[in-house]
């Protein structure tokens, strides 16, 4: 297993240094300069020249990249063209919302699909397991910013019981903190509970035709044992898969809902880095969504391994 | 020499009668925090203190007037005694948190400014971040009329031949950082407002050539040119003076941490998400500001500014979307507009084809229902631009009797034969890529295909909208032109080779109308006398729309959204003014 983390790890570095000078290169053949996203896009065009010549936009590009590629590993992912903030800081400083949007919507996802799946798989081709089943298809179905939508018309506007927008700390106020997290959580979550319901269902199907769940129910077990120690058990083991997979979904999400809900996270980032031409964040960021998306697939892998031992790694 | 200048008998009155009020707001503010009291206990005992403030500075005016009246050096003791006792209550009253009630929470739209620096941003919106944490040298009303009220400049001088402009600095006014405002803190300002290579002020300061600092109070600038707009122009970015501490210690513009002697003080920016101003305790006018806080939620889409409003989450925001603003009355906000000069228009490339051709450029001025254009797409919230540049928010400058390019069938069928195009031409034109602005340029496509004429849209998102502008990739641009605080300014913007927008300017210099445009920019710049100017802005509004260097469509209304208990003035250059004393909460 030493091994095999060890493989991986090494394996991801290539993959992190691809993504870096493919990200560098590009965002250099956008439109769009360091100067223009200080000064304004309204700028007199010689007062953009002459800052991004201060600030060594017309070096050549294998320079550039050197000097960046050397001061991320030390830690230094430059300088936020918009505010002068250091970049690494600045992510760090909105990982707090994302997280918990991510933690709230996964936790959401699972209270709404584990049992509406386990249970529709348990009972398959009852009106039980049809209504059940279509609820999670429009749950996939419905697009998040629409669905959002849908919730601040109603649960903002109409019945004022949460905030339209924003974000509150959560060690500033504990209370406003959860109130404005919500809605957010619910949009994203509700299009994951959608997927992972669906995956329950089909795991708990195939799981209770095993030969296990026969010989379990045979030697006279409740079937509520059956259900739960044999069949759920087993069949959690695709849906841990499903849910690392889903987290690279999670983050796709918050770029919507985080925008949608003015909420300060790295999805809300990303999408305004863009927008503003903010090449150091830009490229920051996309190190490190790659890092985290390698990273939640190894520990995938890891659990996976450990969760079902009939699966050896070479 | 022309004055503009307050007495030292009126400033000891207004000190007087300023010191006196502040040390009544402050004791207002001051009053029992007892939270059983009833709120009519708190009016009455608002109104007492009131009353014995208003007697106070009665008593005190009284004394300055007798000060005035008595020409013996006993009298100019006395009055130099209550000076100092002004001075004084206006320190007390600086020293005490005023009587501030509430805090301004505002949605600001999606890439909406560019820079705290005055000098160095360019975006029109920045302003109101700007006026909060910087006063003017030179301050204007909402009018847009230099106020000696509203200036760090206590009064200022004009030569006779426009030469030399010589300003009394005003005494006891603190930066952010605690440095004192002096005739040297501004010429610093002014010197890096009109050389920072990065900067966007250059041009507007051009024509002062030195700034002599004889005394600490008294700062002259000595002109390579009279030019008249300069006192207007000051209560621009140009003017906003920034510490000179702070512009020798760091890179203000970019480490964007404002520090300017305006009524709030920065305190902090997340990108993205919010900025914040508080008011500042040291501020020069005593009683100002009248709030504690403006927090701005930055990078808000329109229907997220409008939701927020309804929901109660902010209390002011400005410029909602025209096509909402049923949904914000209907909440019970209060919507006010005025009449501004933010003009709505085209700017055609005069170096690229079709543009080259002056029937061309007529037959669409001609071609436009700018009533049908502003009902159909802005919800009526505008004035069509009838009169050229000059609307009626130009004040003085405007003259009603005249008509510009009024929607003509016949005339532009004219125009067409005589540029030999009478069945019509194509041309493309960059939209910027938000629903209203295609909205625009679909009707005026729409209206123009009717002679013939064919618009190829292309919208584009920013920033690559504006490079294309800049670099003269394209014939044709729509967007708005703000406001200037002069409006010279404005002309001059589109007009003048020397300016931003040379890709809209004949490339010959030789081009009759580039060089009439020009002597008669020069001409109104020169001009001081009101009545001169008006004769001469007039002949340069008609050569312009004679040359038709592009199309303007509609001045905008300034407008604004804000809570029944929120009130602050609308100024005409349709930018929101929230510094000063200017915005008032009631409880």
């Amino acid at each position: 297993m030493r091994n095999f983390i060890i493989r991986r790890v090494l394996a991801t570095i290539p993959v992190l240094i691809l993504i870096s000078v493919v990200t560098f290169v590009a965002l250099r053949l956008l439109p769009g300069s360091p100067g223009s996203a200080i000064l304004g896009p309204e700028a007199d065009p010689a007062a953009v020249e002459a800052l991004n010549e201060r600030l060594g936009w017309y070096d050549p590009i294998y320079e550039q990249y050197a000097d960046w590629i050397a001061g991320v590993f030390q830690g230094d992912f430059g300088y936020s063209q918009r505010s002068n903030d250091p970049v690494g800081p600045l992510i760090a400083s909105r990982l707090e919302a994302t997280i918990q949007l991510g933690i709230m919507s996964l936790a959401l996802a699972l209270l709404i699909a584990i049992p509406i799946g386990a249970i529709a798989g348990a009972k398959p081709g009852t009106p039980f397991d049809y209504g059940l089943t279509f609820f999670a298809v429009i749950g996939v179905s419905v697009p998040n910013f629409w669905l959002a939508m849908l919730l601040v018309i109603v649960f903002a506007l109409e019945l004022g019981w949460f905030p339209t927008q924003g974000f509150t700390p959560f060690f500033d106020d504990p209370g406003a903190n959860l109130k404005g997290m919500v809605l957010p959580a619910f949009a994203i979550g509700v299009a994951l509970a959608g997927n992972l319901a669906r995956q329950v269902r089909a795991a708990m199907v195939e799981v209770m035709q095993q030969d296990y769940v026969r010989t379990a129910r045979a030697k006279g077990l409740r079937e509520r044992s059956v259900l739960v120690r044999h069949g759920f058990r087993n069949a959690l083991i695709p849906v841990v898969t499903v849910l690392g997979l889903q987290t690279s979904l999670v983050v796709g999400g918050a770029i919507v809902i985080e925008s949608f809900f003015g909420l300060p996270g790295v999805g809300k980032l990303i999408i305004d880095s863009i927008l503003f031409s903010e090449i150091p964040t830009v490229q920051a960021l996309a190190v490190m969504i790659a890092l985290g998306v390698a990273a939640i697939n190894l520990i995938v892998d890891i659990s996976y391994a450990y969760l079902d031992p009939r699966i050896r790694y070479s | 020499m022309r004055r503009n200048k307050m007495s030292r008998r009126s400033l000891l009155r207004a000190s007087a009668r300023a010191g006196v009020g502040a040390v009544g707001i402050a004791l207002v503010g001051c009053g029992d925090d007892d939270d059983d009291q009833s709120v009519t206990q708190v009016r009455q005992s608002e109104q007492q203190q009131q009353q014995q403030v208003e007697q106070q500075a009665q008593q005190a005016d009284q004394q300055a007037q007798q000060a005035e009246q008595q020409d013996q050096p006993a009298a100019d003791q006395q009055a130099q005694t209550q000076e100092d006792q002004a001075a004084q209550a206006q320190a007390q009253a600086q020293q005490v948190a005023v009587g501030r009630v509430g805090e301004l929470t505002v949605p600001d739209l999606s890439g909406s400014f560019s820079q705290l620096d005055p000098v160095t941003g360019s975006g029109g919106n920045d302003h109101q971040h700007l006026w909060v944490g910087h006063d003017n040298l030179v301050g204007y009303n909402t009018e847009l009329v230099p106020d000696t009220s509203r200036s760090l400049a206590e009064s200022w001088e004009v030569s006779d031949d426009g030469l030399k402009i010589i300003f009394t600095i005003r005494p006891n006014v603190l930066f952010h950082d605690g440095e004192p405002l002096n005739s040297e803190a501004v010429k610093t300002h002014i010197l890096r407002a009109r050389d920072l290579e990065e900067g966007n002020t250059g041009a507007d300061v051009q024509f002062i050539d030195s700034v002599d600092t004889p005394d600490e109070s008294t700062a002259v600038f000595n002109m390579k040119q009279p030019f008249a707009p300069l006192l207007r122009i000051l209560g621009d970015r140009a003017g906003m003076v920034v510490s000179p501490k702070a512009i020798e210690e760091k890179d203000v513009y970019l480490d964007r941490s404002p520090v300017g002697a305006g009524a709030f003080k920065f305190v902090e920016e997340i990108v993205d998400d919010r900025l914040v101003f508080e008011a500042f305790d040291d501020y020069w006018q005593p009683g100002h500001p009248k709030i504690n806080k403006i927090t701005w939620h930055l990078g808000r889409t329109s229907d997220q500014a409008i939701n927020g409003m309804i929901a109660g989450e902010y209390n002011a925001q400005f410029s909602p979307d025209s096509a909402q603003v049923d949904r914000l009355t209907d909440a019970g906000l209060t919507y006010e507009t005025r009449p501004t000069n933010w003009t709505q228009r085209y700017w055609l490339n005069m170096r690229m084809e079709p543009w080259t051709n002056p029937h061309l450029r007529r037959a669409i001025n001609w071609g436009i229902d700018k009533h049908a254009l502003l009902d159909v797409v802005w919800n009526g919230q505008g004035i069509p631009a009838h009169w050229g540049w000059l609307g009626p928010a130009t004040g003085p400058d405007h003259d009603p009797n005249y008509e510009g390019y009024i929607f003509n069938p016949e005339k532009v069928r004219e125009e067409l034969a005589l540029a030999g195009h009478p069945d019509g031409f194509e041309f493309e034109m960059n939209t910027f890529s938000g629903a209203q602005a295609i909205a625009h340029d679909e009707f005026i496509a729409a209206s123009l295909a009717q002679f013939g004429i064919i618009a190829k849209l292309n919208p584009k998102p920013s920033p690559a909208f504006w490079r294309e502008f800049w670099d003269l990739e394209v014939s044709g641009h729509s967007s708005s032109m703000s406001v200037r605080a002069d409006v010279w300014q404005q002309l001059a913007f589109v007009h003048d080779p020397l300016s931003q927008s040379r890709n809209v300017v004949p490339e010959s210099e030789n081009d009759p109308d580039r060089v009439e445009l020009v002597r008669l920019l020069g001409e109104v710049g020169a001009e001081f006398d009101p009545e001169q100017r008006f004769i001469k802005i007039q002949e340069l509004n008609r050569a312009m729309d004679t040359a038709a260097w592009g199309v303007n469509f509609f001045h905008h209304f300034a407008r604004t959204a804000h809570a029944e208990n929120v009130t602050y003035p609308l100024f005409a250059d349709a930018k929101p003014h929230w510094g000063q004393g200017d915005v008032t909460i009631t409880a």
